[in-house]
């Protein structure tokens, strides 16, 4: 059993400046977490507190039920992998994998074993004689990865593990992770600031920003139902788009007036608002770039728009398009069955109609940047 | 062993007093009182009293022509002038006198001392009789007939019977015509006794200072107890380490309680002692003496100065320790309780051991370091401070002599020292000279080597130069050859019959020898050779330091710059010597306050040469046109009379100003990076 | 490794340019050459000197010529009849016993203050860098008293003596903590998290890791006591069996002794002066590491 919990932690450096504040979160067993945000939201400083690396100034952390507090890094039963890897340059491979069983004082067959099978689940039994200064960094990250493997502890922590790699090994490694997660069956922590490592590799995922958990939740819930204007713009690539617009009354229900288009919100959206009881108001009005749909000519609910540069992705395009209102507006547009004229129409200054329906709009507040229906 | 801030942050609640704290600290005063009283009543009626002595005056009165045996005891102006000028002062001022009366009257109980008894107070030997007798005249007998003799003795009796004696002594010396020729004597001389003229006064114990420490202490103490809650923690107030104890915290609880019984042991054994002599530093002094009259010499030390200023000051910061140890004993009898009041365990000695090594581990690396560097760098700096205010020297040296404080006396005479013959400049005037001396050659010595050094390293790191690891080879190896050799070989080098010398006149470009560091007349002469000399010294290892840096310089910078059109010297102020400096600042800064205290270059070269007649010369020894305040201050601690004081004066004044120098310089340096960009 | 300084030290006047960059080049190595040559030269006379005049034999006075007219080694077996020798000893041990004991205090001290943070850190480097800005020499006064009264002086001038050396060598922090410093953190960090304690973190990963500047700490520590004059002169006092190399070679070359003893003063300049040197130049990559690494960090 290896629960994590964490109620009311707080870091508050010497000169009173606060990393992080009040994080309470409950990690069950053998779940992958994934700590998310940009540089400074807190989400290392609390690994480490995790890890007993930082003194935690406030709160309480639990793992497997028992107050750790005040227990050092190596009493907490815990394995962590570094952005720089921190291999020993003075070992070679197998014996940085080895140190600390040999601190534990395992016998030497048993070190022998474990260490070779490690190696062998991460494909690295060639390079145990090799110094980390000889390896590549992919393969500095497997020593790494090994090294906290052949601990069986309860934690398995991570603190930006891709992040010091080349684009194509990050997905070739964000891949192994998972597999390796399966092989391991523990609870894992991750800190990462990519969103979609976030997304692809955790059961659920905390975003933070500015010391403060924004949201808690699965991927899904996190894309689908973002409670502020912060995580659903961090999440999602390309960023969500947001346009200014407005919540009116219309009939029984509720629409959104947005860039001289009236779109009438569905039955879900407007019992919540009634419920709510939301006055007509100013909002933000959020689509994913992937939720708009692209046509060439004018209907009803559509907004005209201007493209400005197309990008093209291979299967499909985005285009950065300005609507009349000067709004900068990104669209996901699939090449596999855009006709050659239609493909054509798509340069610079030509017009494009985008329509969206009412599930994939998400209203913010423009104050609280609160989400009006899920926050 | 110090628990983390956030145990007290997580809100564990404090046990509740009983009683409201006022009533607790009203307890306390009341504690206190009793103390007060009690320490009252011992000094008062218990600690035996003591008594300075009684001063009993004998008088002796010349008549008639005696008057012109006077003639021999006149000093000038017709009156006595405290008996100095004539062949009676010769014997009333030495020992033998003295010796006598002593023998006579069997002031010395010389059997019990031959027995091996220590020297006691009561017992008189030449030497203290001598002390205690006070030669003069009454300034009332406007005749200047009247010798008065003086005799301080506890026993106002005794002091009769001794002054009487030495008045009739003292007669038979004015009255023996063999010893003294004169015109033949008519009258008799008189003795008279005036009686007590000083009576016994009570010096101790001093009652008002005793109560006055105790009833610090106690308040120290009880206020103390008063704010704490729970028996254990107000016991521990008394009894140290018992809060560690009650609460089953062995180890620590040992600890504290040792260091208690240590400390109140030095203190009531030793510490006192030590810190009622060090306002005096030491007032009784070694005694020579004999057991009678050419019989053996004796020696009983009496107090020594430098033992009581250093055992008092350590004393001092003893008290000192013994505070901040109190404060964590009750801090952590606090702390404790907290942790308890929450129902979590407290770290067992077990735990403190292993946490010495683990988090505590910092504690356990700077023991030894840091106890070194306060034993045998704080420790002398302080007390040498402290020698600044006292007249130490090398007359009042040794276990035999007593030296005392002298205040700000050293400070104020600062502006009017001056030293023994007319034209000598005052020390203000010298130790100004020395001072712009020092300076200007910590500057250049500093400067020339950076510059130079620096110029060198670029020259061998060109591109396209070769042997570049042979170049360097050849000047690392001047640094490994010790300071010593190089330095005196140099300077032997630059004697008048030295190689450089013979050289020159060989070449034909001189005609008679330079006195490089002779020549009184051409200090400068001897100032730049002797930057030039450093020079020498000192490239090799700036070279050393400036290509590690200049390496790091990232090329682009000079090839963007290369492309934007400047020259080499654009190059060189505009990226290489802005980096340098902002790289090596703080090194710039040590070593030129390194520089002013750079004693060896100096020292071995010229020894402060040359020596200008007319500097102020500390007790036999001139300062030097080259001298840098260190080595004159060595020179003042070494010549003649070893005025410790003085150097301890100059000592400070060099720190002060080499301190406003460096606090200046520091605040201004744009290089105090965060070191935690480089992990 | 690119050089930094190629360009920035070539001096080319405008109008050589129609030389070619090629020519003007080799002028200006040409003249660093040269420069190079005369420096190499003039930092290497004395030394030649010394060797030269100690084997002189015709005269024991200082002369105005350097190249002996006489050879022979009887400078050097007169060095044998003297106190030399027991000054060598004394200072070849003063030099091992400072070497391995500074050595484990200037690690202890700058380990500490490079890996961990606690309150009186900064502090106490503050505190350490006013204590450096007292003359050093105002100690000597009274711990001479306090080591003549524990014995430790004039005869007993090496135990003293070393004394003094290592006991306050801690604040010579600088230049190895700053090699600490660009050792990662992360090292400690995963070590400690696989189970080490700062105890063993020290000496399991960190230590290892640290070999450059443990050898120039040891050399320089070992190279201090040769070329020591204040504090073997004040503690030995004048009495020859205490003294050091430095303060007895000094001693031969004052007003009354130079005659007799100048050449005798080469001959022992010159014993000191070859086995520390080739230390020194054996060990050589290791001092120039330490200099240029960890002496002067930003």
């Amino acid at each position: 059993m290896a629960s994590v919990k964490l109620t009311n932690i707080k870091k508050i450096y010497d000169n009173n400046v606060t990393a992080v504040h009040d994080f309470n979160l409950e990690i069950a067993d053998k779940e992958f977490v994934v700590f998310v945000g940009p540089s400074g939201c807190g989400k290392s400083t609390t690994l480490r507190m995790i890890a007993g690396l930082e003194d935690i100034s406030g709160g309480t952390l639990e793992i497997d039920g028992q107050v750790v507090n005040d227990l050092q890094p190596k009493d907490r039963d815990i394995a962590m992998v570094f952005q720089n890897y921190a291999l020993y340059p003075h070992m070679t491979v197998y014996n940085n994998i080895a140190f600390s069983l040999r601190l534990k004082k395992v016998p030497e067959d048993e070190i022998f074993e474990r260490v070779n099978n490690a190696a062998q689940i991460l494909g690295i039994t060639e390079y145990l004689n090799r110094k980390p200064r000889a390896l590549s960094g992919g393969q500095r990250q497997r020593v790494a990865i090994g090294r906290a493997m052949v601990r069986n502890a309860k934690v398995f922590l991570m603190d930006e593990p891709l992040s010091n790699l080349d684009a194509k090994l990050r997905n070739q490694m964000r891949a192994e992770i998972i597999l390796l997660r399966q092989k391991l069956d523990t609870t894992f922590i991750y800190v990462t600031h990519d969103q979609t490592e976030a997304m692809t590799l955790g059961d659920r995922i905390v975003i933070m920003k500015d010391g403060f958990i924004e949201q808690v939740g699965t991927p899904q819930e996190v894309f689908d139902t973002p409670v502020n204007l912060f995580v659903a713009g961090f999440i999602g690539s390309p960023q969500m788009n947001f346009l200014k617009a407005r919540l009116v009354q219309e009939g029984e229900g509720y629409a959104v007036d947005v860039l001289d288009v009236r779109m009438p919100l569905n039955a879900e959206q407007n019992e919540v608002l009634a419920r709510k009881n939301a006055k007509p108001q100013d909002i933000i009005l959020g689509v994913r770039p992937e939720h708009m749909a692209v046509l060439f000519e004018q209907t009803e609910n559509a907004i005209e728009c201007t493209i400005n540069v197309n990008e093209m992705m291979g299967s499909e395009l985005h285009l950065h398009l300005t609507s009349a209102h000067d709004d900068k507006i990104i669209v996901r547009l699939p090449t596999v069955d855009l006709t050659n004229e239609q493909r054509h129409s798509l340069s610079f200054g030509n017009k494009l109609f985008i329509t969206f329906p009412a599930k994939v709009m998400h209203l913010f507040d423009p104050e609280t940047e609160r989400s009006l229906i899920d926050g | 062993m110090s628990m983390t801030n956030q145990d007290i942050e997580t809100g564990a609640r404090t046990p509740q007093r009983k009683l409201p704290l006022v009533v607790h600290i009203l307890l306390a005063q009341a504690a206190v009182l009793l103390c007060c009283l009690i320490t009252w009543y011992l000094c008062e009626n218990v600690v035996p009293k003591q008594y300075s002595d009684a001063t009993y005056r004998t008088e002796l009165v010349m008549m008639d022509n005696n008057y012109n045996a006077m003639g021999y005891l006149k000093g000038e102006g017709g009156k006595i002038a405290a008996l100095q000028y004539n062949k009676v002062s010769d014997v009333i001022t030495k020992k033998p006198f003295y010796q006598e009366i002593v023998d006579e009257m069997g002031l010395l109980h010389a059997d019990e001392l031959q027995a091996g008894r220590p020297l006691g107070e009561q017992d008189l030997t030449a030497g203290r009789l001598m002390d205690r007798v006070k030669w003069g005249y009454d300034e009332a007998d406007t005749t200047g007939r009247t010798i008065t003799i003086d005799v301080t003795y506890a026993d106002p009796a005794e002091a009769e019977i001794i002054g009487n004696r030495l008045a009739e002594k003292l007669n038979g010396i004015l009255t023996d015509k063999s010893k003294l020729p004169g015109p033949p004597i008519n009258q008799p001389n008189r003795i008279e006794h005036t009686g007590l003229i000083q009576e016994p006064v009570r010096t101790g114990p001093n009652t008002l200072v005793w109560v006055i420490i105790a009833g610090l202490i106690a308040e120290g103490i009880f206020l103390t107890m008063a704010f704490q809650t729970g028996w254990k923690n107000k016991v521990t107030c008394i009894l140290m380490g018992f809060a560690n104890l009650s609460r089953g915290q062995v180890l620590r609880g040992l600890l504290f309680f040792l260091f208690e019984v240590v400390a109140v042991g030095y203190m009531i054994g030793w510490g006192v002692g030590w810190l009622q002599k060090l306002p005096t530093l030491g007032t009784v002094k070694t005694e020579h003496y004999a057991l009678k009259a050419g019989g053996q010499e004796i020696v009983t030390y009496g107090d020594d100065s430098f033992k009581i200023l250093l055992y008092g000051v350590l004393t001092i910061f003893f008290i000192g320790a013994i505070i901040y140890t109190y404060y964590q004993n009750v801090k952590q009898g606090r702390l404790a309780a907290k942790i308890e009041a929450r129902g979590k365990k407290l770290k067992s000695g077990r735990e403190d051991l292993r946490s010495l090594v683990d988090d505590q581990f910092h504690k356990t690396l700077l023991a030894l370091p840091v106890t070194g560097i306060i034993l045998f760098t704080v420790m002398p700096i302080i007390f040498m401070v402290l020698v600044a205010f006292t007249n130490y020297s090398g007359p009042l040296d040794g276990k035999e002599n007593l030296f005392s404080w002298v205040g700000l006396d050293n400070f104020n005479q600062l502006l009017t020292w001056t030293s023994a013959g007319s034209g000598n400049k005052t020390f203000m005037a010298t130790f100004g000279e020395i001072l712009a001396w020092t300076l200007i050659w910590a500057f250049f010595a500093t400067f020339t080597n950076y510059f130079l050094g620096m110029f060198v390293a670029m020259a061998i790191n060109k591109k396209g130069i070769k042997l570049k690891k042979m170049w360097r080879t050849i000047l690392v190896m001047t640094i490994a050859i010790p300071q010593f050799i190089s330095l005196l070989y140099v300077s032997k080098m630059f004697d008048k019959n030295g190689i450089i010398n013979s050289f020159l006149i060989n070449m034909g470009w001189i005609k008679d020898p330079i006195e490089f560091f002779g020549d009184v007349s051409r200090p400068w002469l001897a100032r730049v050779t002797v930057i030039v000399i450093n020079i020498w010294i000192g490239i090799p290892y700036l070279m050393l330091i400036t290509t590690g840096i200049l390496m790091n310089i990232p090329a682009d910078l000079y090839e963007s710059a290369r492309i934007d059109g400047a020259n080499p010297w654009q190059q060189y102020t505009r990226i290489t010597l802005p980096y340098m400096l902002f790289v090596t600042g703080p090194y710039l800064l040590t070593s030129f306050t390194g520089n002013m205290n750079n004693f060896n270059v100096i020292y071995l070269l010229t020894g402060g040469a040359p020596t200008k007649l007319g500097a102020y010369s500390a007790g036999g020894v001139s300062a030097g046109q080259t001298d840098l305040l260190i080595t004159w201050l060595f020179n003042i601690t070494q010549g003649g009379d070893h005025l410790y004081y003085q150097a301890s004066v100059v000592g400070i004044l060099v720190f002060v100003v080499v301190a406003l120098i460096t606090l200046l310089v520091y605040s201004r340096l744009p290089s105090n990076k965060n070191e935690e960009d480089f992990q | 490794m690119s050089n930094a300084m190629t360009n920035a030290a070539s001096s080319q006047p405008k109008m050589k340019q129609h030389m070619g960059l090629k020519a003007s080049r080799t002028i200006g190595n040409t003249m660093i050459y040269v420069l190079l040559t005369v420096i190499s030269i003039i930092w290497l006379i004395p030394f030649v000197f010394i060797v030269l005049q100690s084997f002189r034999v015709e005269s024991t006075h200082q002369v105005g010529y350097v190249i002996p007219q006489v050879w022979g080694l009887k400078n050097y077996t007169e060095l044998f009849n003297s106190n030399f020798p027991r000054w060598y000893v004394n200072t070849f041990i003063s030099a091992l016993a400072t070497c391995i004991l500074q050595t484990i205090i200037v690690l202890c001290m700058s380990y500490t203050l490079s890996r961990f943070r606690f309150k009186m850190r900064k502090p106490l480097m503050k505190f350490m860098l006013i204590l450096g800005l007292f003359p050093g020499m105002l100690s000597m006064i009274i711990l001479y008293r306090v080591l003549k009264d524990l014995g430790l002086t004039q005869a007993n001038a090496v135990p003293g003596l070393i004394l003094v050396y290592v006991a306050s060598s801690g604040m010579g922090y600088y230049v190895s903590k700053g090699f600490f410093d660009t050792i990662p953190k992360s090292l400690d960090e995963a070590a400690r998290i696989d189970g080490a304690n700062r105890a063993q973190v020290l000496y399991k990963i960190i230590l290892p890791l640290s070999k450059p500047i443990v050898i120039y700490t040891l050399l320089t520590a070992f190279m201090g006591p040769w070329g020591d004059y204040v504090f073997a002169r004040y503690i030995s006092n004048n009495t020859a069996a205490g003294m050091n190399v430095a303060v007895g070679l000094y001693g031969w070359l004052s007003q009354d002794q130079i005659d007799k003893k100048y050449t005798m003063f080469c001959a022992g300049g010159v014993l000191v002066a070859v086995p520390v040197t080739v230390l020194f130049m054996c060990l050589q990559r290791y001092y120039v590491e330490g200099v240029t690494g960890g002496a002067v960090k930003g």
